[in-house]
């Protein structure tokens, strides 16, 4: 127990200062060729990216249809569909390629809130708004990226 | 203090810095509030990693960890398993970090816990960057040794695996920096990354600043500047760090009134640069014994 007061042997020194060391090491590497895959290491890219002050900002929503009424703009988030916006635009190449995916939605709503109506439809949208030398200008746009409805 | 092991004068260096050490008592405060933060975590500030239970596993796209390790698809009832299991794992941790102790199997225990729970939040499209000191934190205060809340004695293992922590902590910053620069370039700080933080989710506070793009930008700079800057805390002496602490909070809590994102499990492993034995003086004298 003697090493366990704070006072280390010599080979409990060396294995913390190679495993310090390798951390520092997996950071670095990680930080240069690594990919979000690599959780819980780097790169850490959170806001990373670049956006262009004359492009666009985009942000994925969602447009459900309830028995009958009319398609309307429900909050992608975790209380209702289980998934946040940002996880969506992560995986939204596969969501759009095969809207079944996105019938999965409905199902994740539906068991959240069992006292709900359920969504016979769901739509992913695109909302834009457009930037001038880095400020906002003009309206926002909506584009449907992919649909879905229960068959 | 110096160990067996010397490999000329950067070994030396190396090992004096890394295993300087600290009061026992303060790794055990902190040890404390990495246990007690789990339960806040899981059941309080981010219950929405519970409700994957309930998205279908076809959405489930596992990380690497997630793949490489044996993990079970993250069904309603395996969800709710490793949800109860880490908050039962980290309440009992909580209770040996209070007398001092972390068991090497528990605290290891809880540490797996916490990290397949981590795959159950960040296998569904997004990771977060907020907690790799903290789970640096998990894996390393089981080794830090005895530490009671009143023992001011200088302990290298608890000045090591508090040093982990601090390496990890200022990672969380300067490799954020090698990021933008490897994603977005130069480019990045004239950009308009800002304006599309507050775009998508800014508060009454930050709206106002979207018609002031100069401004933003010039947050841009400020950013990269302090995250490459950021290393430097970890070799100026401690009063400089506490006042480096109280200017990273304030960072913080005005990236929260800005864009509702606040990195809390990186807050917590903050608190290892603070002389939190400290803590132990206001113990009152029966509970001092029992510590």
């Amino acid at each position: 127990m003697n090493a366990e007061v704070g006072e280390l042997t010599a080979g409990g020194r060396k294995a913390r200062s190679a495993a310090a060391a390798l951390l520092v090491g997996a950071l670095a590497a990680s930080a240069l060729v690594g990919v979000d895959d690599w959780f819980p290491l780097a790169p850490f890219r959170m806001y990373a990216t670049a956006n262009s002050p004359n492009g666009e900002i985009a942000v994925v929503g969602l447009e459900v249809l309830e028995p009958g009424g009319d398609w309307r703009r429900v909050a992608l988030r975790p209380s209702t569909v289980g998934v946040s916006v940002a996880e969506v635009e992560g995986q939204l190449p596969r969501l759009v390629d095969d809207p079944e995916l996105i019938g999965l939605l409905a199902d994740a709503h539906a068991r959240l809130h069992p006292d709900a109506p359920s969504w016979e439809g769901v739509r992913l949208l695109r909302l834009a708004q457009p930037l001038r030398d880095g400020a906002p200008e003009g309206e926002r746009t909506r584009e449907v990226l992919a649909e879905w409805t229960a068959p | 203090m110096t160990g067996g092991e010397t490999g000329g004068k950067t070994g030396d260096w190396w090992t004096r810095w890394l295993f300087a050490p600290v009061p026992a008592a303060r790794v055990g405060w902190f040890r404390l509030l990495v246990y007690a933060f789990i339960p806040f975590d899981v059941l309080v500030a981010r219950p929405w990693g519970a409700l994957h239970g309930q998205v279908s596993t076809e959405l489930y796209q596992p990380l690497l960890i997630g793949r490489v390790l044996p993990l079970p698809a993250p069904t309603a009832a395996v969800v709710a398993v490793v949800h109860w299991a880490l908050v039962a794992a980290s309440l009992t941790a909580l209770v040996f970090a209070a007398r001092g102790r972390t068991p090497r199997v528990l605290g290891l225990g809880v540490a797996l816990l916490y990290l397949q729970w981590m795959v159950i939040a960040f296998s569904y499209g997004k990771v977060d960057h907020d907690r790799f000191a903290f789970i640096s934190a998990l894996f390393v205060l089981p080794f830090a040794g005895l530490a009671g809340l009143r023992d001011e004695a200088p302990s290298a293992s608890a000045g090591w695996a508090l040093r982990v922590v601090q390496i990890g902590a200022v990672a969380t910053y300067f490799f954020a920096a090698i990021a933008k620069l490897r994603f977005g370039g130069l480019a990045w700080l004239t950009s308009a990354t800002l304006a599309r933080a507050i775009i998508r989710r800014g508060t009454f506070l930050a709206d106002p600043l979207l018609q002031i793009p100069w401004a933003l930008v010039a947050s841009q700079f400020f950013i990269m500047a302090f995250e490459l800057l950021s290393p430097v805390i970890l070799f100026v002496r401690e009063r400089w760090q506490w006042l480096m602490v109280a200017g990273l909070l304030l960072f913080h809590l005005s990236v929260y009134a800005t864009i509702t994102i606040i990195f809390l499990p990186h807050l917590v492993c903050l608190m290892a640069f603070l002389p939190l034995e400290r803590l132990g003086r206001l113990l009152p004298a029966r509970a001092a014994a029992a510590a």
